[in-house]
């Protein structure tokens, strides 16, 4: 090889910060991760649609519980990252830890998650819309019909890449956080009974029953956090940006949420947190600060919590498509999932198939009648946080099984005590969420609803388990790049191998 | 024609020469071109991912020639990978100032608000139907195509831009799957390389 050291110094330095300038540091990926957390649409809608459905009171000490836990579990899922092609997926950390075959089975149950967060959605926007068009423009409409016009707005972003402008999001997300510690500040300051109760934030919570469902309620606060290593390859300093990031992610979240939570039932007072969401719903919030604060103020938060909830679904929407594209680029779904836009450079197969999916969605609630609030926003969210809570577990033993195998430096502490802690903890969060299904769902115990989607689940899980075996008797070509998504073609075994004489191609 | 020119000539429209790719993708598939050239050139190899200067003789062409200076110059930077993100930054612009030098291309300023904008137009619409056409014709005929062709159908494969420019190929014909084997392995190797750089920008956001 040629080289001349002599010039590297100055003009080496200019390549690196040219591309340097391209690449994000710390805040740039926390603002990725939190716009598709989008704080009021868990704030308003999930957390309130939770007291009101599980009749309990804990839900914030539940996020703070969960919060550790999942700080836990970034360790060692942040140490993985660099190892894994299609860091951001869990199931690509399921195939390099444990199995190609699960591996694909967690991609199902991911996919279907996913999806189920994406389309609960339409049911929140719904409800949540209704209002402001009443109050602002006096038209009242179905929630299906606010829900369609929303499902147009994102199946077009979805093709056009409009790219969820950066700056628009980070604009709207930081009015959110502003509107939700101002909002809590108010509740704080006015406490029912004249007595700020810490009653919600008391461990205690965590040992009563029914605290699987604080828990899941809790998680599908936290998804999207997972998103941060995404951008392992594309950060200042790969090793630095993306931990810290994620860290950052979950530390705001968890304080954030178990904080706004808290003040809500402060002002309520704990007794009546539980009475007051249900027949506030969704409005309880904004009907507590309108108690002590300007209209103009209220509706500002009423008008955010619409555009959150658009912001959630754009997000989820763009999430469920790329992971198509992943995985039709592997093949492990059908080809054409991979193909892209060719203006846009969106995955447009993928985005459509969720388009699709919406609107079924949207019109079979529809037609037969089933409440746009607790049978979809509640039902499909809280559902799908648990088949992340799945994949958490699953991804939590792929980084024990891996750093088992791998030791290029990391600490004990990041092999091993870490993710064996998360895991554990994570495997009784789990035990208490399918236990405790029933209280989740706020449906009773004998309802087939409380085995039908746990088994769903797994059924989907096996049945991509299986497909991962045809996969590797059959196709041992698509087998070999599970989990690579993009990377697919770079661990083909022709790399390297003899070149081929021949320089043309007769077809 | 060289390799760059070729896949401009296809990633614009014959007679507005606006791009038919997302600036990214342009920028990137213009990139791993002119790579290609050196490759070709036989002035650069690449080896595991590394691109590796084997010859310094300068080639024929200004702009091959500037790369490739740049490339002896900067030894600490040797992944294709980075040198594909480096080079999509300005790639677009610089094969297209090559192309107004000979002549293929008027420029043309326009103003959009408070920003003008650099168009390069087409002199002629049949050159930048050409390569694609060319293509197309070897491929329907199931003749045999010149190594630079099979690495512009790559490229074209990669980018998704061949539903666009070729039609009535079946699928299976134009896969990357199928061009990759009679590729030589540099060639190969960079358009894998490409090919991965394009879905990542894709999974995070950047194309």
């Amino acid at each position: 090889m040629q080289s001349t050291p002599v010039k590297a110094g100055k003009k080496a330095s200019s390549i690196s910060m040219a591309l340097a300038a391209n690449r994000l540091g710390i805040p740039s990926v926390v603002f990725f991760v939190m716009t598709a957390a989008t704080p009021l649409t868990v704030v308003a809608g999930t957390v309130t649609t939770g007291y009101a459905t599980t009749g309990l009171i804990g839900i914030p000490v539940a996020f703070i519980a969960i919060g550790i836990v999942l700080a836990l579990f970034s360790v060692g899922y942040v140490a993985m990252a660099p190892y894994t092609a299609n860091a951001g997926a869990f199931y690509a950390y399921i195939s390099r830890g444990i199995a190609k075959p699960l591996g694909v089975g967690g991609a199902w149950v991911a996919l279907v998650s996913y999806c189920m967060l994406q389309v609960s959605l339409y049911g929140g926007v719904g409800v949540a819309a209704a209002p402001v068009l009443k109050d602002w423009f006096g038209v009242s409409a179905p929630w299906w019909l606010i829900a369609l016009v929303a499902w147009a707005i994102v199946a077009i972003t979805g093709i056009q890449q409009v790219s969820m402008n950066g700056k628009i999001l980070a604009v709207l997300l930081c009015c959110e956080v502003a509107v939700i510690v101002v909002f809590s500040f108010t509740d704080l300051f006015h406490p029912a009974h004249n007595a700020v109760s810490f009653s919600t934030l008391s461990p205690g919570n965590l040992i009563g029953s029914g605290v699987g469902a604080l828990f899941s309620l809790a998680i599908l606060g936290f998804v999207g956090f997972e998103s941060a290593v995404v951008f392992s390859e594309e950060s200042k300093d790969p090793k630095r940006t993306v931990r810290v990031a994620t860290y950052l992610a979950v530390a705001i979240i968890a304080v954030l949420y178990a904080f706004a939570s808290w003040a809500m039932s402060v002002a309520t007072g704990p007794d009546k947190i539980v009475s007051d969401s249900q027949t506030q719903q969704l409005d309880l919030v904004f009907n507590l600060a309108a108690q002590h604060l300007a209209p103009a103020l209220v509706d500002l938060g009423h008008l955010l919590f619409v555009t959150s909830m658009l912001a959630a679904m754009i997000s989820f929407h763009n999430t469920t498509a790329r992971y198509m594209f992943a995985l039709g680029r592997e093949r492990v779904l059908p080809a054409s999932l991979g193909r892209t836009s060719r203006r846009t450079g969106s995955p447009i197969v993928g985005s459509l198939v969720q388009t699709v999916v919406g609107l079924v969605i949207i019109l079979v609630w529809a037609l037969v009648g089933l409440d746009p609030l607790i049978q979809l926003f509640f039902w499909l969210s809280t559902t799908g946080g648990v088949g992340i809570l799945f994949l958490l577990v699953l991804t939590g033993i792929g980084t024990i099984v891996f750093f088992s195998r791998t030791n290029n430096g990391e600490t004990l502490w990041q092999r091993r005590i870490a993710p064996i802690a998360a895991t554990v903890l994570l495997l009784i969060v789990t035990y208490f969420a399918v236990t405790n299904f029933a209280v989740l769902l706020g449906v009773s115990n004998n309802s087939p609803l409380v085995w039908a989607f746990p088994v769903g689940f797994v059924v989907i899980g096996l049945a991509g388990v299986i497909w991962g075996l045809v996969l590797r008797a059959r196709h041992p070509e698509v087998y070999k790049s599970i989990g690579l998504g993009a990377k697919r073609a770079i661990a083909e075994p022709s790399l390297g191998t003899s070149p081929s004489t021949e320089s043309v191609v007769g077809q | 024609m060289l390799l760059a020119d070729d896949f401009y000539f296809t990633a614009h429209d014959h007679i507005t020469g606006k791009r038919h790719l997302s600036e990214g993708a342009t920028g990137l598939g213009l990139a791993a071109s002119l790579l290609g050239e050196l490759v070709m050139f036989e002035r650069i190899t690449l080896d595991r991912a590394n691109i590796r200067v084997v010859n310094r003789v300068p080639p024929e062409d200004a702009l091959a020639y500037t790369i490739l200076e740049h490339l002896v110059a900067e030894p600490s930077v040797t992944t294709a990978k980075e040198w594909l993100l480096y080079l999509r930054q300005t790639a677009e612009d610089q094969v297209g100032q090559r192309l107004l030098r000979a002549g293929h291309v008027r420029r043309m300023q326009s103003r959009k608000l408070l920003r003008s904008t650099i168009q390069y137009v087409p002199v002629d619409l049949n050159t930048f139907l050409w390569p694609a056409t060319r293509l197309e014709m070897a491929l329907r005929r199931r003749e045999q195509v010149e190594l630079q062709d099979l690495f512009l159908a790559g490229l074209i494969n990669v980018t998704d831009l061949h539903r666009l420019v070729i039609q009535g190929i079946t699928p299976s014909t134009t896969s990357i799957d199928q061009l990759l084997p009679v590729l030589p392995p540099a060639l190969r190797e960079l358009l894998v390389i490409t090919d991965a750089v394009y879905g990542d920008a894709v999974l995070t956001h950047r194309l």
